[in-house]
């Protein structure tokens, strides 16, 4: 397999949205090869039949030209294609699993526990240990060890400008005001031994940094640190992979069974402890009460009646459930545009901007879809029944009100001309 | 009849058609076997070596629609479109051929005798390679191709068999069922010349069909919560059929009803000639648009013509007449039988051009002559006028001197590297040149000691690799080192039978190299002995 062939057949698979050829043709990657030509031959029938229709004719049309590609890639060269369809799936979740791997990163040094929770995520993802820490040697920077440390010095630093979810730059006031603001939060936690946990942390914070002496000390002690630098990410950004972090950092370590009753408070989610007990490689499910939930605020059938003029909309989109939500935006049509291709992952709720260009449309009635596709498997659609307003009434308003006035400026100058 | 036919064939995207003229020097239709004077260009397989072309295979696509090739000359000349019917390949050539082994049989039974001989026409605005593969597809059928002639150019012999001899310009604007034309055509004296061109080989009929096809799956889709009868082929396939059934009503009426039913749902879409205007009025503009880049290009305005001709069963639609109305200013068009006139006109050239001896002939010339002002009786008036061999050979048997000049359908250049050594493509034959051509252009060394120069041919309008199809390649090679900037001499010279022949010169030491590169698109010797095998043994009756 060449890299043009395979480059093609990545076109042709983000025009289909699919990950691979097996993903395409619903075939296992080691299926036999009377199976597969079985299932090429059918889908062929399918793309002779449908050659000419114009909701399907280019990817018809795509299967019967590259008809010798697709078998070169799928029975002459299989172990070619599946090393690259890997490599494209890798590719796509590791672009998903890097902001999580930031955010850890951010937090302070790779330690253990950070480094088997980004491997776990990664697991659960479908990507192999190796893939995960070869990516997560690229973007700390330095090479990680292969075999991981199985016994690394605990670490008892805490970042308290982390823990009190803010800048390393802010005023006093804003600190104090953030030292009690995460007091509350940790109070309200469900679970008693965590919000412990808590209150031992931040009074050390605050003890660290109430007096300006102190917490220069302390600053230059954090500076001191590797990965100190690192830019502070947003507080959102930050929520899973620093509070992962934090923990691992010298926090008291908490039993397995306190993971069910975290997970349902809106405290630091779930830590890696809870499912560093499994073994690495089996764990293929997501960690359980932190799926997120799409949601559709506004009204998912949009009826509008439009001038020529754009008109905007909005869409509201929700995330009830937990965690964070990445997915895709879509428009069916060309003349609904959609301010935002992708959803932002850490918003509770979002709101999209959807731009319809009546003067686009193809006739006067006409229907659109906006498809939102999240990466955990839910998808929504909004209808939107576009009816464009004929021209011709206003038009003819127009044409009798500029006549009237003609009317009355002739009629005014004939009086005008009469009076004397 | 011991009289040798030649076939006039319109090989058309949806529906074709054969002429031959007969002893009284009229050119008329031959109808096919079912009696009709066209044939849907449409093959059905049943079974390995086992097919029927035209009607029956229509009738089959909506039960069946795998097993259908339709729409072929829409891929005519592309090196891997092949379709599969139980487990044979066929190429576009051999599906065409099919097509034509049907017309062929079919001319033999409703003559009464043999044909081997024909003229087959395509769109003026097809490449080298498409013409070629048409020409192999005649080949395997078991026709001997005399030529491939330029659709618009054999309508208008067709439909301006009474102006030859005058002068005349006009349009003529070819919409098929797969294909746009437009073509300018003047008519001087005994000439009849082929003025600008232009079209698209992606517009026709089936875009039309198309609209109304999605007009209605979205009614549907919305009537009932999402359903597609797109999604299935032969549902697609019905509703395809009802409305092109429906786009030929509303050429005549002014409302038609299409009715669709899928997975248990059924409705009826109404639509309406406005309707059907505003769905497709994009495409008529593409139409529109061409027409005027064609009156552009040939620096001519619409008060130089003397008609516009419509040809192409799709020109019948009637924003396609008020469309050119519009723009051209003609109240009414000629239009005589709009699906056969250009089999009509391929059947004539055969004549004129490959059966010079035929007894109609004289008689026609002598017409010719005298509406020319010249002496019919004065046989060597036409050959000084005109050097042309095929005529000069013609003249001497009775020949009406026509002449026909076709021009280069596309751009041919090469690819060379700019000052930033950057590729870019140089065109040295401009589209609408008449062909016979020859252009030269002086190139350089990009870089210092070169020892070889390679000429890349390129066909198509584009200024990048990837917008023009490379067709061929020269090198010439075991040249002394020298600076920067030696100039290289590329000759190319367009022949009347679309043969290229390229010429590389080293000005200073006269090193030359000369290729001849057949831009067609016709399969390699041994494809074609199995394609002709394969053409040859399946059982189409």
């Amino acid at each position: 397999m060449e890299s043009r062939d395979l480059q093609q057949i990545e076109k042709f698979l983000d025009q289909v949205g699919k990950d691979s050829l097996f993903a395409y043709y619903k075939v296992q990657q080691d299926a036999s090869d009377e199976e597969l030509e079985g299932v090429l031959r059918k889908r062929r029938g399918w793309a002779q039949g449908q050659q000419a229709n114009p909701k399907y004719r280019t990817e018809a049309m795509w299967l019967i030209k590259n008809n010798g590609l697709i078998r070169r890639a799928l029975l002459e060269d299989r172990p070619a294609y599946t090393e690259s369809a890997r490599a494209r799936l890798a590719a796509g979740r590791l672009d998903s699993l890097t902001p999580f791997i930031q955010g850890i990163l951010a937090a302070g040094p790779l330690t253990v526990d950070g480094e088997r929770a980004i491997i776990v995520k990664g697991e659960a993802m479908g990507l192999s240990p190796e893939a995960v820490r070869e990516h997560l040697g690229t973007l700390s920077g330095g090479a990680v060890p292969a075999t991981r440390p199985q016994a690394a010095p605990p670490d008892d630093f805490v970042d308290y400008y982390d823990l009190l979810q803010v800048s390393p730059a802010v005023s006093f006031d804003a600190l104090e005001s953030a030292h009690r603001a995460r007091y509350r939060w940790a109070r309200n936690l469900a679970n008693k031994q965590e919000s412990g946990r808590y209150y031992d942390l931040l009074d050390k914070a605050w003890r660290a940094l109430e007096d300006p002496e102190k917490r220069k000390a302390y600053d230059a002690l954090r500076a001191s640190r590797p990965g100190a630098d690192k830019p502070a990410l947003p507080e959102s950004a930050a929520e899973v992979p620093a509070s992962a972090s934090r923990i691992s950092l010298g926090a008291p370590r908490r039993d397995t069974a306190d993971t069910a009753d975290t997970a349902d408070t809106a405290g630091p989610p779930t830590p890696p402890d809870g499912i560093g007990g499994k073994t690495l490689g089996l764990s293929n499910k997501k960690p359980v009460g932190r799926r997120p939930r799409l949601a559709i605020a506004s009204p998912e059938l949009v009826q509008v009646k439009a001038g020529r003029q754009a008109m905007t909309h909005r869409i509201i989109i929700k995330n009830t459930g937990k965690g964070r939500m990445p997915g895709r935006i879509s428009s069916d049509r060309k003349w609904l545009e959609i301010s935002h291709s992708r959803l932002d992952p850490d918003a509770g709720e979002q709101e999209i901007e959807v731009v319809i260009q009546p003067a686009r449309m193809p006739r006067r009635r006409a229907i659109a879809l906006v498809s939102i596709i999240t990466d955990h498997g839910e998808r929504r659609a909004i209808t939107f029944r576009v009816e464009r307003r004929s021209m011709l009434v206003p038009m003819l308003g127009l044409v009798a009100l500029v006549l009237a006035i003609l009317l009355f400026t002739q009629l005014s100058t004939h009086l005008g001309g009469a009076a004397p | 009849m011991s009289k040798e036919i030649i076939l006039g064939i319109d090989l058309g995207t949806t529906f074709s058609a054969m002429a031959y003229v007969d002893q009284f020097g009229k050119a008329n239709i031959l109808p096919n076997a079912d009696g009709h004077a066209t044939t849907p260009s449409a093959t059905y397989f049943y079974d390995v070596d086992a097919c029927v072309v035209g009607e029956e295979a229509i009738k089959m696509v909506v039960v069946d629609p795998a097993h259908v090739a339709r729409f072929v000359k829409r891929s005519m000349g592309e090196h891997h479109y092949e379709l599969m019917f139980f487990n044979n390949t066929y190429t576009p050539q051999e599906l065409s051929a099919f097509i034509l082994r049907k017309l062929k049989e079919d001319a033999e039974e409703m003559l009464g005798q043999e044909v081997t001989k024909a003229v087959i026409t395509v769109p003026a605005y097809f490449n080298a390679a498409q013409r070629g593969a048409t020409a192999a597809a005649g080949e395997l059928a078991g026709l001997e191709v005399l030529s491939i002639l330029n659709e618009p150019t054999a309508a208008a012999i067709h439909l301006a068999m009474d102006q030859l001899g005058t002068d005349h310009r006009m349009m003529v604007f070819d919409l098929g069922g797969g294909t746009l034309d437009v073509t300018l055509m003047e008519i001087s004296g005994l000439e009849l010349k082929t003025i600008s061109s232009d079209g698209n080989a992606e517009l026709g009929g089936k875009d039309w069909d198309d609209r109304l096809v999605n007009h209605v799956a979205e009614a549907f889709s919305v009537q009932f919560d999402g359903e597609d009868p797109r999604d299935d082929p032969r549902p697609y396939q019905e509703l395809y059929e009802r409305c092109l059934q429906a786009k030929i009503a509303l050429s005549r009426q002014t409302r038609a009803a299409i009715p669709v039913s899928y997975s248990g749902h059924r409705t009826v879409v109404k639509v309406t000639r406005d309707d059907f205007a505003q769905m497709s009025a994009d495409l008529v503009q593409q139409c529109e648009d061409t027409c005027l880049l064609v009156m552009e290009k040939a620096g001519m305005a619409w008060s130089d013509l003397d008609e516009v001709l419509l040809v192409g069963g799709s020109t019948r639609m009637p924003m396609i007449r008020d469309m050119l109305s519009r723009i051209s200013g003609f109240a009414s068009f000629r239009d005589v039988n709009p699906d056969e006139a250009v089999a009509l006109g391929a059947s004539l050239v055969a004549v004129f051009r490959h059966q010079t001896d035929h007894p109609a002939l004289s008689n026609y010339r002598r017409e010719v002559l005298t509406r020319a002002g010249l002496n019919p009786d004065d046989r060597t008036t036409d050959l000084v006028q005109l050097g042309d061999e095929h005529l000069q050979q013609a003249s001497a048997v009775g020949l009406p001197p026509l002449s026909i000049q076709d021009a280069a359908s596309h751009p041919l250049g090469v690819i060379v590297l700019d000052r930033h050594h950057r590729e870019r493509v140089v065109n040295l034959i401009p589209e609408a040149s008449a062909l016979p051509c020859e252009r030269k252009s002086r190139f350089a060394y990009a870089y210092d000691n070169m020892t070889a120069v390679r000429v890349t041919v390129t066909e198509g309008a584009g200024r990048t690799r990837d917008e023009v199809a490379v067709v061929g390649e020269l090198v010439l090679d075991k040249l002394p080192p020298r600076p920067r900037g030696t100039p290289i001499d590329v000759v190319y010279r367009y022949t009347a039978d679309q043969i290229l022949e390229v010429d590389i010169l080293d000005v200073q030491t006269g090193a030359s190299r000369r290729a001849r590169i057949n831009l067609s698109g016709e399969l390699d010797e041994s494809r074609m002995v199995e394609a002709r095998e394969q053409v040859r043994r399946a059982q189409m009756r």
